[in-house]
């Protein structure tokens, strides 16, 4: 698969950046180990794993290597789902666990088939009243609770 | 040393037994049941948000929930394939191949009633094996010194890696990245901040939570946003009195539920083959035993009641390594460990000694939460069907929220919340070139682990790596590590050639492509 190549360089990749970020750290000696050496060595077998899988691209391959095909993601979905965590990260702080709880379930509910405005809504509606009894009440989560608590 | 145990136990029953504990139990089963159920959530994402809610809780009652959760997934688990014909739980999709037509004929409360029976041997079976192991495990491994705890971490992370689901080279690469990532922060020895990449937030290092969120919760919803099959063909009303098997049905069952039960307790043992291979594997040792092997994939009971009892004995079994040696089997037991750390409690060989209550209370609870899930099962099966049609469109959504808040309260950061998010992006993409996210969390929960016995162990020889071969217990890990190499690369090449192994390989792979769609 053509895709075991890129996975493979990929690794090694990383590999490769993990031991160069990890040599500015002290190495120190196997006597007096330094921050660096683990993850150098860490990076290191990344790296050499990483080629070994890209090598196996140019073996024979297996009949069945291709059974492990993935359908791609909706991408209208994840785009929703991405903005809907955004939103949360930005309004949470800001404007309180309410609005950030409606924004987060109702934008990310809009990327979602078969689901009325009607139906986000009211799921909006409803997480957003649970989470302040269940969060803000109960457990004591240190987010305001509305645009106008005091933070 | 029986009489000791059973002592012990009772005091695990003793602790297991006081009302906040069985409350906790509850919850966790309660949660677990319903995740369970639901089609296209995970057990992973569902411990990984009750786990920052758990901080508050005293250590025993939290872990009883979170183990809970993990076990209760398993009974709803159950319903989901054997009702609606939908793989949803890895360990559950071989389960669909006779289940489904067993309703299909109408006798899908029989099936159900079989898999609650299966499930309550093979888990107290899983139990007893392991009130029996742990302290036998414990007496060996409470003579290991650094080295041979080092190579004993590098053993399990061997194994986890390449004996689980998909190509072993890019578990261990899966592993190391996890390794790579459980560096990011600053060292514990002289303060060096490493792979801050400039972000003074990441100092404490990267949260548990949301790494195992990022991976498991948005990464997941990301790639089945859309993609979960629609629900509809499966007959979604069923009665309590439907569930009770007939005589011929016990019959067939009672000999498949015992092999089940040994065969997942055997799997349980081996680091790395969790509930879903030992399924696998007593599904296809139950159609070989048989002697009308045609009946099976047309609705054999057998075929229901093995691999459930299998399922449920290994799930249980899966804790012991997790207890006795701090060393967790797949990614479940490695959230179950940083829960332990978390709370102060380091799991290994002491855990036994110095936390009594932890772990007889959770030995007991185990008993407490496998009835207490009978009971919410058999007479509420109709609550739990009714469940199943919940559609997929409501529930992302909420459980995005509950991803929000949970890693918010693990930190009380929103940077940790950004973490999340960027690791669900560099987790869809990993999943996409075929990594599977689960070693990785295994190599971040243990890489500090192994770290730190690495330098204890040079520090002890003065820098001489042959400490790791001059003992013999290390010696023998270090063995064990390179012949579980050789073996893997030896299969691989032998697979080529040989029909029957290139058969069996292919035949998991399809059934794994079918518990992945």
């Amino acid at each position: 698969m053509r895709r075991d190549l890129m996975a493979g360089c990929l690794a090694a990749l990383f590999g490769a950046v993990t031991m160069l970020q990890a040599s500015s750290y002290r190495i120190g000696s196997l006597t007096s180990i330094g921050p660096g050496m683990f993850p150098f060595l860490a990076g290191a077998a990344l790296f050499i794993c990483g080629g070994a899988i890209a090598a196996s691209y140019f073996l024979p391959q297996d009949a069945d290597s291709s059974a492990e095909r993935m359908e791609l993601p909706d991408v209208k979905a994840g785009i929703f789902i991405v903005l809907g965590l955004v939103s949360f990260i930005l309004l949470g702080e800001r404007a309180g666990l309410a609005v950030a709880s409606f924004a987060c379930v109702f934008i990310s509910a809009m990327g979602a088939e078969n689901i009325t405005w009607r139906g986000s809504v009211l799921l909006a509606l409803g997480l957003a009243a649970g989470s302040i009894v269940l969060f803000h009440y109960a457990l004591k989560l240190p987010l305001p609770a509305f645009p106008w608590s005091p933070s | 040393m029986i009489s000791v145990a059973l002592s012990d136990l009772v005091h695990g029953f003793e602790v297991a037994l006081q009302p906040h504990n069985i409350l906790a139990c509850f919850i966790g089963v309660f949660v677990g049941n319903l995740v369970g159920v639901l089609p296209g959530m995970g057990v992973m994402a569902t411990i990984s948000i009750l786990l920052p809610l758990t901080f508050v809780l005293p250590p025993v009652a939290s872990i009883l929930m979170l183990a809970g959760i993990y076990y209760g997934a398993q009974y709803g688990g159950a319903i989901c394939s054997i009702l609606l014909n939908l793989p949803c739980h890895p360990p559950h999709a071989v389960t669909c191949l006779d289940g489904y037509p067993l309703t299909l004929q109408g006798r899908g409360g029989a099936a159900l009633g079989i898999t609650m029976l299966g499930a309550f041997i093979g888990a107290s079976f899983g139990i007893l094996q392991m009130i029996v192991f742990s302290p036998l495990i414990v007496s060996i491994a409470l003579r290991f010194g650094p080295a041979e705890v080092c190579a004993l971490m590098v053993l399990g992370l061997l194994a986890g890696s390449t004996l689980a689901r998909g190509s072993p080279l890019k578990g261990v690469a899966m592993t190391l990245f996890g390794i790579v990532l459980s560096c990011v922060g600053t060292d514990m020895t002289d303060g060096t901040e490493r792979f801050t990449l400039g972000f003074h937030e990441l100092g404490d290092g990267i949260e548990i939570v949301a790494l195992a969120l990022g991976f498991f919760g948005v990464a997941e919803f990301l790639n089945s946003a859309n993609r979960v099959r629609k629900i509809g063909n499966g007959r979604l009303r069923l009665k309590f009195s439907e569930m009770r098997p007939s005589r011929d049905d016990l019959k067939r069952s009672l000999p498949a539920i015992c092999r089940g039960t040994l065969i997942g307790s055997l799997c349980s043992l081996i680091p790395g083959t969790g509930p879903t291979i030992a399924s696998f594997i007593s599904y296809s040792v139950e159609k070989r035993v048989s002697k009308t092997p045609e009946r099976f994939g047309r609705g054999a009971i057998e075929g229901v009641a093995s691999p459930e009892a299998s399922t449920h004995s290994s799930v249980q079994g899966d804790f012991i390594p997790t207890m006795s040696l701090g060393i967790p089997g797949d990614s479940v037991m490695a959230l179950i460990l940083a829960a332990l750390l978390i709370q102060g409690i380091t799991p290994g060989p002491l855990l036994i000694s110095e936390h009594p209550d932890v772990f007889w209370g959770l030995i007991a609870s185990f008993w407490v939460g496998n009835i207490l899930l009978v009971a919410l099962n058999v007479p509420m099966i109709g609550l739990w069907v009714r469940l199943l049609s919940i559609p997929y469109s409501y529930l992302y959504p909420s459980a995005l929220l509950f991803v929000c808040i949970g890693v918010y309260s693990a930190s009380n950061n929103m940077f940790q919340v950004e973490v999340t998010l960027v690791l669900g992006l560099v987790g869809l993409f990993l999943m996409w070139l075929g990594f599977h996210p689960a070693p990785m969390l295994l190599g971040f929960v243990l890489g500090p682990r192994v770290e730190e016995n690495f330098r204890r162990a040079m520090i002890i020889s003065n820098g001489d790596l042959r400490t790791f071969i001059d003992q013999p217990i290390s010696a023998t890990l270090v063995a064990l590590s390179v012949v579980l190499i050789a073996v893997q690369i030896w299969v691989r090449l032998r697979a080529r050639r040989s029909r029957p192994i290139a058969a069996a390989t292919a035949a998991i792979r399809h059934a794994e492509s079918l518990a992945e769609n």
